[in-house]
């Protein structure tokens, strides 16, 4: 088949993905391992815990605290199944799983219905007392359901579909199962989104991924980020990003709260393309104040899991990957001068994920956004993204703007059960979005004459201060001489006109 | 399309702007002149300027913007083949395929190369696209828009039909095969190439199918799970955009025994209709646009797990 030569030597294998040949290596690269971060998914998304992998470590999974050793080496996404005894972790295949519950019991191969089905309660024979004190006794989850299967008088009465059900439940009662997940942009959100969604600004993952989309992020450029998502955003930038690019991170209040970066386990050189800032450097810049006494953390990532981590250090001395990682994050330099200089040559993006009102948020931020770049602004509610919207429009400072909200529904996908599921999340937020335009009206040939000032200042080198530009972008809106005015009027007038003429 | 300059040069793809449905992309050429509706513009009057200036017309009674490419504004504004992804869909597979820089992705079919444009953007510069399409037209049409918007270092475009016997594997490109990180079918059967996929993936990668029938959902996941595919889940989302504007709303004042209607404020501009007061306000109002989109497809995602 065809082949574009000129691919062949881009295809460069990264260490994550690298081939293998043979399947123990496959093994090997998909494997967790100690030091890292792994989310443990507790029977299938009912409780989500994030954990940094050590052998020994034990964490709180259901009521007890279980040793977690089990899981390293074994390959990502595996299911463990929680050993009541030893309060351990057992690997468990999908396919053993799945025949635990066929072979639980023997299913229903006729055709039933509810008609028999009575809802006074009575069906299960074994009090509450009696299923207690098997658990307590170590009685071993499959016999517990098993006996509570034999127990209850409506289960032969059901088909085998909702007796599948029944058993599913049953299990998630009387069993713990553990997934362990890879940290990523996907399972983080989904992970937090379901844990405590106000955390992250209820940012919902198909928001979020439109967000991620119409900020055009991408290796390579500079973003300007304002979040109160506890580093999320950030980390899903810089995830993106790959370890090329700078993301400025504006945090709001005493220090940086971004503990969810380091969920994502990143290697240095994804670190170092953070840099974290209190946002008052911008309100200082904006007013052309003094911004030495803004002292800037030098470690990007709040104090409380900077302290936690020395003590992980202290306990484990062989744990390299924990130090370097503290270190290396210092590398890049934080500086407020070093901040303000990056501010001031410009950012590609403006991505504003906050639980304050937008609108001032957005407007301190936008002389740091080059024209041409793309803001995004999430919120729970439309009234402040139609202030924004309202705002940049009147002032012509932005095209191509659009308020979004996505109606997302989940589906039960089985043979001849096919249709969407009882439950969903109805609120996905509302997403403001659109690329800044530089609205200095060009001297026309006309009136070359009297604009010629504006010309001047206009065609300043782009390094200067960005805040002089945007001084004049206001000006050059608020003052536009009346023949301007007139003009771009009667332009619109035409197009509407134009329009109209199409209808 | 990748590397954004803040000053438009001879040669550069540019998008000119004159409202949302009126986008159109355009070379630069020292001898050019662009002509539309909106007046016509030298193409030497608009180098040099800065990205997202405002350019008057030649003959100063029209202006428009313009402003650097982006895949989003490709996409609007290229000569469509086929149908096209639509840009939620787009963002809700990026995002679920869990790609970055450096996944290295499989698509098929390229169609118009919208999706292949953003999965692009996304990967480079270390990752990589594999993008199949078993149309020749396409196929060459494809490689000349990446080409031209900057992206062909990042994708290789195979001529062939993904539910053939030699699927994705390109051996002949070292360190391919096994090595996909996420795989994207938009197929008429997409579960006829569900093994074809499984053979250049590896423990974790993630798959997505993209179907506007609920019957290929339906066959596609029985496939899935019987192929070592777990997390198997299939959402559907739409997009809902509002019209936002500043008005006239006119509040008519009747007297009622809850509340005292209080309009001492507003001297702004008042009316009368059959006898009763009314007053006008400027209000911002906002409310989703009539036209609307009620499907586009399902996308079914599900992560290759043969060891687990």
């Amino acid at each position: 088949m065809e082949l574009d030569s000129s691919n062949n030597s881009t295809i460069t294998p990264t260490p994550t993905t690298t081939v293998s040949t043979t399947k123990s290596q496959v093994f090997n690269f998909n494997s967790i391992n100690e030091g890292e971060n792994v989310i443990l998914d507790i029977n299938n998304g009912e409780k989500f815990s994030i954990v940094k992998v050590k052998r020994g470590l034990k964490t709180r999974i259901g009521k007890k605290q279980i040793n977690i050793s089990e899981i390293i080496g074994k390959p990502w996404f595996s299911s463990f199944q929680v050993v009541n005894e030893t309060n351990t972790l057992k690997i468990v295949t999908q396919k053993e799983l799945d025949d635990a519950l066929n072979n639980l019991v023997e299913l229903n191969q006729n055709d039933a219905d509810n008609r028999n089905l009575d809802q006074n309660n009575t069906a299960q024979k074994l009090t509450q007392e009696e299923i207690t004190k098997m658990k307590e006794s170590g009685t071993d989850s499959n016999t517990i359901i098993k006996t509570i299967v034999e127990n209850s008088s409506s289960f032969q009465t059901k088909t085998a579909y909702s007796q599948i059900k029944y058993l599913k439940k049953k299990i998630k009662k009387y069993s713990t199962i553990v997934k362990v997940i890879k940290p990523t942009s996907k399972s983080l959100t989904e992970a937090y989104y379901k844990k405590d969604a106000r955390k992250i600004c209820n940012l919902r993952f198909d928001s979020f991924g439109q967000l991620l989309t119409l900020a055009n992020i991408r290796s390579g450029t500079q973003v300007l980020v304002v979040e109160t998502c506890m580093g999320l955003v950030t980390g899903s930038i810089a995830e993106r990003m790959g370890g090329e690019g700078t993301i400025l991170s504006g945090f709001i209040g005493k220090g940086a709260s971004l503990s969810i970066v380091n969920n994502f386990g990143f290697q240095s050189d994804v670190l170092n393309t953070i840099y974290p800032f209190n946002i008052n450097l911008i309100n200082k810049l904006n007013k052309k104040e003094d911004i030495s006494e803004i002292i800037n953390p030098t470690v990007g990532l709040d104090s409380k899991n900077k302290n936690k981590r020395q003590d992980n250090n202290k306990e484990d001395q062989d744990d390299q990957e924990n130090g370097e990682e503290a270190i290396t994050n210092q590398k890049n330099d934080t500086s407020t001068n070093n901040i303000s200089k990056l501010l001031n040559d410009g950012t590609w993006s403006l991505v504003i994920v906050t639980k304050y009102s937008p609108l001032n948020i957005l407007l301190a931020c936008w002389p740091y956004l080059n024209a041409s770049g793309n803001f995004v602004i999430f919120s729970q509610f439309p009234q402040p993204l139609i202030e924004c919207h309202q705002f940049l429009h009147s002032n012509q400072m932005a095209i191509n703007q659009q308020i979004s909200e996505i109606w997302m529904r989940e589906y039960q996908v089985l043979p001849k059960r096919t249709h969407p599921t009882m439950g969903m999340d109805g609120a996905s937020g509302y997403l403001l979005s659109g690329i800044k335009v530089n609205n200095i009206t060009k001297p026309t040939i006309a009136s070359t004459t009297t604009t010629t000032t504006t010309n001047t200042t206009t065609t300043t080198p782009p390094s200067s201060d960005p805040l002089d530009i945007e001084k004049q972008v206001i000006n050059s809106t608020t003052t536009t001489t009346a023949e301007e005015d007139e003009t771009s009027e009667s332009v619109l007038k035409k197009r509407k006109l134009d329009e109209e003429e199409k209808n | 399309m990748l590397n954004q300059k803040k000053t438009i040069q001879e040669g550069d793809r540019v998008v000119i702007y004159s409202g949302k449905d009126n986008m159109s992309m355009l070379t630069l050429e020292a001898g050019g002149q662009y002509n539309s509706k909106y007046g016509s513009y030298k193409h030497k009057n608009i180098i040099g300027k800065e990205y997202g200036s405002k350019v008057t017309s030649d003959n100063s009674n029209g202006f428009v913007h313009v402003v650097g490419m982006t895949p989003e504004l490709w996409s609007i504004t290229l000569d469509h083949r086929t149908q096209i992804l639509f840009n939620l869909d787009i963002s809700t597979i990026i995002f679920n395929l869990e790609i970055k820089n450096g996944s290295k992705v499989v698509e098929s079919g390229t169609g118009s190369g919208s999706l292949s444009s953003s999965i692009a953007r996304t990967v480079a510069p270390k990752g990589h696209l594999f993008t199949f399409e078993f149309h020749e037209e396409r196929v060459k049409a494809a490689r000349k828009d990446f080409k031209e918007n900057g992206l062909d270092k990042y994708i290789t475009v195979t001529h062939r039909d993904a539910c053939g016997k030699e699927g994705f594997r390109r051996d002949d490109i070292e360190g391919m095969v096994g090595s996909i990180d996420a795989v994207f079918l938009d197929l008429p059967s997409p579960w006829d190439a569900v093994d074809n996929a499984v053979a250049v993936m590896h423990h974790g990668s993630m798959l997505c199918s993209f179907s506007p029938c609920i019957e290929q959902v339906q066959k596609t996941c029985i496939k899935l799970s019987e192929s070592k595919f777990q997390e198997i889940k299939t959402v559907e989302v739409l997009i809902r955009t509002f019209d936002t504007r500043l008005q006239e709303y006119e509040e008519l004042d009747l007297a009622n025994p809850y509340k005292t209607n209080d309009y001492s404020q507003n001297t702004k501009k008042n009316f009368e209709i059959g006898g009763i007061k009314g007053y006008k306000n400027d209000s911002l109002l906002s409310k989703p646009f009539t036209e609307a989109r009620g499907h586009t497809g399902y996308l079914s995602f599900a992560r290759y797990l043969p060891s687990a």
